[in-house]
């Protein structure tokens, strides 16, 4: 799943979460239990509720299974994002670290200018530092669309 | 008197010829640094990956006196007490199968040249703990404990002169460090 998708899916997610648990609460806590607020018309505690605030369609039971399978489903998109996130800190780190050392390295063959062998270690060096530079900016811009805010909706 | 000092001369020659005939039977390469000068920088690397064993008290033994030996190495400021502890340390056996433990200890063989080389003379010490430990002909664990030991080795190597032996050392850890990128972005 890219970065805006999983965004937009995780926000859905937590957002029906919300809405479901409200709805498992609200029918437990029933009329009966003493809770909800029940309008003249009947029609409190429930989307779709009864007279007496009971969901005929979706009972308690079947709405607290698909709780579970979103918290479950949220929980598993979660970890996701820290793992990219510390993977991409573990890129990003490697690579600073394997400049650093191309740094020394080239310091020396600085120092055996018409030695064949340090200017090829030399070179090979600064093209691995390159590839980890790139790969830890890959990995950054991978990460940076699901960590940034929604952009506000634009008015009409 | 001429006689005796001819005589006193010919034994203060013999004496220091002698010693140096014991050190260089002390170390069966000779002079190392001087031999490697102008010597090709090896970058031969042979990897494996460290696979965790299976978790037992021998184990965890093992790691509690590691632990225990870089904390009392951090109580000590002196460079002297902990290089001491770090070589208890390293001294602990290592339990039979405990892949593991390959990292431990180059972790500790790392701090511990690094401690020694605080003080000049402790730089060819420093280098002779390191160097079989990491020798190129010697698969090393892919880990971040192996480029951080190849860089201190690099380091002692620049200190002591040893141009080749840096280089070498300096490259190899680019490349643990470069495996180790590839096999997170897999």
């Amino acid at each position: 799943m890219t970065g805006p998708s999983r965004r937009s899916a995780k926000s859905a997610i937590a957002l029906a979460v919300v809405v479901m648990s409200q709805l498992v609460t609200g029918l437990a806590c029933g009329p009966q239990a003493g809770g909800g607020t029940v309008t003249p018309g009947g029609g409190g505690g429930g989307v779709t509720a009864d007279p007496d605030g009971r969901d005929e369609t979706l009972d308690a039971g079947t709405l607290r299974k698909r709780l579970d399978a979103m918290v479950m489903q949220e929980r598993e998109l979660q970890p996701h994002a820290a793992t990219d996130a510390g993977k991409c800190e573990d890129l990003c780190e490697l690579a600073t670290s394997i400049c650093g050392v191309q740094e020394k390295l080239c310091d020396l063959a600085d120092d055996h200018p018409d030695d064949d062998a340090y200017q090829d270690l030399c070179r090979e060096a600064r093209n691995e530092c390159r590839e980890a530079q790139e790969s830890c900016v890959r990995c950054v811009e991978r990460l940076q669309p699901s960590t940034q805010p929604d952009p506000a909706p634009e008015s009409r | 008197m001429t006689t005796l000092r001819r005589l006193a001369a010919a034994c203060g020659l013999a004496a220091i010829v002698g010693l140096g005939a014991m050190a260089s039977g002390c170390d069966p390469d000779g002079d190392d640094t001087l031999a490697r000068q102008g010597e090709v920088p090896d970058k031969r690397l042979v990897t494996h990956r460290v696979v965790p064993g299976e978790a037992t008290a021998a184990g965890l033994a093992y790691i509690e006196a590691i632990a225990a030996a870089h904390a009392d190495a951090d109580a000590y400021t002196d460079a002297e007490h902990r290089a001491s502890a770090l070589r208890r340390g390293l001294a602990v056996p290592v339990p039979a199968g405990m892949a593991e433990a390959e990292v431990l200890q180059l972790e500790l063989a790392a701090r511990l040249a690094e401690t020694l080389a605080t003080h000049p003379d402790g730089v060819p010490v420093a280098i002779d703990l390191l160097e079989p430990m990491l020798a190129p002909e010697r698969s090393l664990p892919l880990d971040r404990a192996s480029a951080r030991a190849l860089v201190t080795l690099g380091d002692l190597a620049v200190a002591s002169g040893d141009d080749a032996l840096a280089a070498g050392s300096y490259f190899r850890a680019i490349r643990v460090m470069s495996s180790l990128r590839q096999e997170l972005e897999r």
